[in-house]
């Protein structure tokens, strides 16, 4: 009799969970290149805590930052090889699984965060359904921000830009036809790992990039204007593989979702705040900010850029896309008749 | 009567004098007490012992704040504290002590003006400065850089430290410039640390960085521990190199304290962090 309840004890023993929360059913890889202590990271970790305390622990992400994974490219082939089920993703890696939403990169779209909330806000279903066409779920938007033109020669209007040895990611296809459309003769196509020693060699004179990104990717070291006018908002998403989240149980994918929303709209709104930060770093550094010359100037860059997304029109969006994003924009703009946000 | 006056005054002079030779003399002590800690092996007592002298060492620099020799032994003394006593536990005080390891430091090195005025501008500008400084600077150079650097590592958040990463960079370079075996090759292990804990598209550069690790480990002959700690925890990693993790883990694990006793403390310490690291090994890999 005893042995049979010392047999009883130990089975009901081998079969309890393993912690008080339950079993972890569903473990999502994610990777990310945003580094470990950074804020990328530290909001990434509130979203794993919240989604694991609402489904008692069934689910959680096992986090890979720094980019250990690999760069975007490499993150996106092994999710698509299965090794990981979830990314931070960019321009880059939204070219290939969200072209549609690279309309949110196009240059000179926007004058201001109101215009991208609204934008965001407005066609975010139409956003979802090019994720998920192209096997894909989009968690949460994540900003990166807004974009400027960094040079060694100062550049106020866009005459000067013609004497600027430009870089630009190599295959972006957003880049090419903002560069082009800011009519800059010297183009050099680069991966971004060669651009640090490109610009101490001076093989280029000039890069974008957001104020936050200047600073973490170190070039603001080699680069000594800023001109500020926005050259584009650059987008990001944390995006799951539709396989992975079509396998979760609904409860677990509302829990994902929701969380993702509130946790990756912190994040962008914090690295809102970052990027207004790094301006006040890049001025102390030496990086002088050079303001267009006159309005003329800015209505010009703006027409270049109008030119620029015409072109981008029927490759990544369609013509119709960008026809009703720049009508939204319009009616906050001042004369629209709808006013600002 | 003009006796009286001059007998207060030699009394007072002589006063300041024996003042001055019982700060010496502490001083002098406090430098065989790094010394004897240094060769401690039970971490609880070094701990104690660490705490209560730095708390002396800054009362002596309140009646001396200009005396660099004590300035250098804070720095050294509140990094090396953050380091062995306090990350692991709390970045908070972290954080709090690798800033005052910084800043002892920036008080010896502000002394020149053209290191002060250079804080204040931008990496190119920084790096020229430091040709103003010389091989006797290395010291207070590399330990102030062992503050400034992990207090940034530890505020990755803030834009303005994370541009401070460029001028930390620099100073590590000098050090390796003007005496690279200085505190075991340390400002190489800094910049092994450095170039391979970041992704290639922010600067990292692992062949370098394995480059750094082995010239600083040629320096102690694999006998300070800490180099091995650093490039686990760092270029192992960052490259999903398991079997250099566990080697280097392994190289910890298997050395006798005995090995380097003049870094007894600190090879301790990087005994207590291996296992540390290895307990995570799930998470990283």
């Amino acid at each position: 009799m005893r042995r049979i309840i010392l047999r009883t004890v130990l089975i009901l023993f081998l079969l309890a969970p393993s912690s008080p929360l339950g079993a972890q059913e569903y473990i999502i890889k994610f990777a990310t290149v945003a580094p470990e202590g950074s804020t990328w990271m530290n909001v990434m970790k509130e979203y794993d805590q919240a989604v694991r305390a609402e489904s008692h622990g069934r689910i959680g992400f096992k986090i890979y930052p720094g980019g250990v994974q690999g760069d975007e490219k490499d993150v996106l082939q092994k999710i698509r090889l299965g090794q990981l089920q979830c990314a931070g993703v960019t321009g880059n890696g939204l070219t290939t699984i969200a072209p549609a939403a690279r309309i949110l990169d196009a240059p000179f779209l926007f004058r201001n965060y109101d215009e991208v909330d609204r934008v965001y806000a407005t066609f975010d279903a139409e956003f979802e359904r090019a994720f998920e066409e192209n096997g894909y779920v989009n968690l949460g938007w994540a900003e990166v921000g807004f974009v400027y033109v960094f040079t060694n020669t100062r550049v106020e209007g866009p005459a000067d830009m013609k004497n600027v040895r430009m870089w630009i990611w190599e295959g972006d296809p957003i880049a090419e036809a903002a560069i082009a459309a800011l009519n800059v003769h010297d183009v050099v196509p680069l991966a971004i790992t060669d651009v640090f020693t490109s610009l101490q060699t001076h093989l280029i004179d000039g890069v974008y990039a957001s104020p936050l990104a200047m600073i973490a990717l170190q070039w603001f070291s080699r680069t000594k204007y800023m001109l500020d006018v926005p050259l584009a908002d650059a987008a990001g998403a944390v995006v799951i593989s539709k396989k992975k989240f079509d396998q979760l149980p609904a409860d677990l994918q509302e829990i994902l979702r929701r969380n993702g929303k509130i946790y990756l709209g912190k994040l962008t709104r914090l690295s809102r705040e970052e990027n207004r930060k790094s301006l006040d770093a890049l001025k102390k550094n030496g990086v002088i900010i050079v303001e267009p010359k006159n309005s003329k100037d800015l209505a010009e860059y703006e027409q270049l850029g109008k030119q620029a997304r015409q072109t981008l029109a029927g490759k990544l969006f369609t013509a119709d896309l960008l026809n009703r994003v720049e009508q939204e924009i319009a009616r906050l703009r001042p004369g629209s008749g709808a006013g600002r946000k | 009567m003009k006796i009286l006056p001059l007998l207060i005054l030699l009394i007072f002079a002589a006063g300041g004098c024996i003042q001055q030779i019982a700060l010496n003399s502490l001083g002098s002590v406090l430098d065989t007490g790094f010394d004897v800690i240094n060769r401690e092996e039970d971490l609880t007592l070094a701990q104690a012992s660490i705490a209560s002298d730095l708390k002396l060492l800054e009362t002596l620099i309140a009646r001396d704040p200009g005396n660099a020799h004590y300035l250098l032994l804070a720095s050294m003394g509140y990094s090396s504290y953050a380091l062995g006593f306090a990350e692991d536990d709390s970045v908070e005080r972290a954080k709090l002590f690798y800033a005052r390891g910084r800043d002892f430091g920036f008080r010896i090195l502000d002394a020149g003006d053209a290191f002060r005025t250079a804080r204040g501008q931008g990496p190119q500008e920084f790096r020229e400065a430091l040709r103003s400084l010389s091989r006797d600077d290395v010291p207070a150079v590399f330990w102030t850089a062992v503050g400034w650097g992990n207090s940034v590592l530890l505020n990755l958040s803030d834009p303005a430290a994370l541009a401070d990463l460029p001028k930390i960079e620099a100073m590590m370079e000098f050090v390796v410039r003007n005496d690279s075996t200085y505190f075991y090759g340390g400002a190489l292990s800094f910049l092994g640390a450095y170039h391979g804990s970041r992704p290639a598209m922010f600067g990292g550069d692992p062949r370098l960085a394995k480059n750094y690790f082995h010239r600083a480990l040629g320096i102690s002959g694999g006998k300070f521990l800490m180099t091995y700690i650093l490039f686990a925890k760092t270029c192992a990693v960052q490259s999903q190199d398991r079997q250099l993790f566990e080697s280097c883990l392994t190289a910890v694990d298997t050395a006798s304290l005995d090995r380097l006793p003049e870094a007894r403390l600190s090879n301790a310490i990087a005994k207590k962090k291996a296992m540390i690291l290895r307990s995570k090994t799930d998470t990283l890999f």
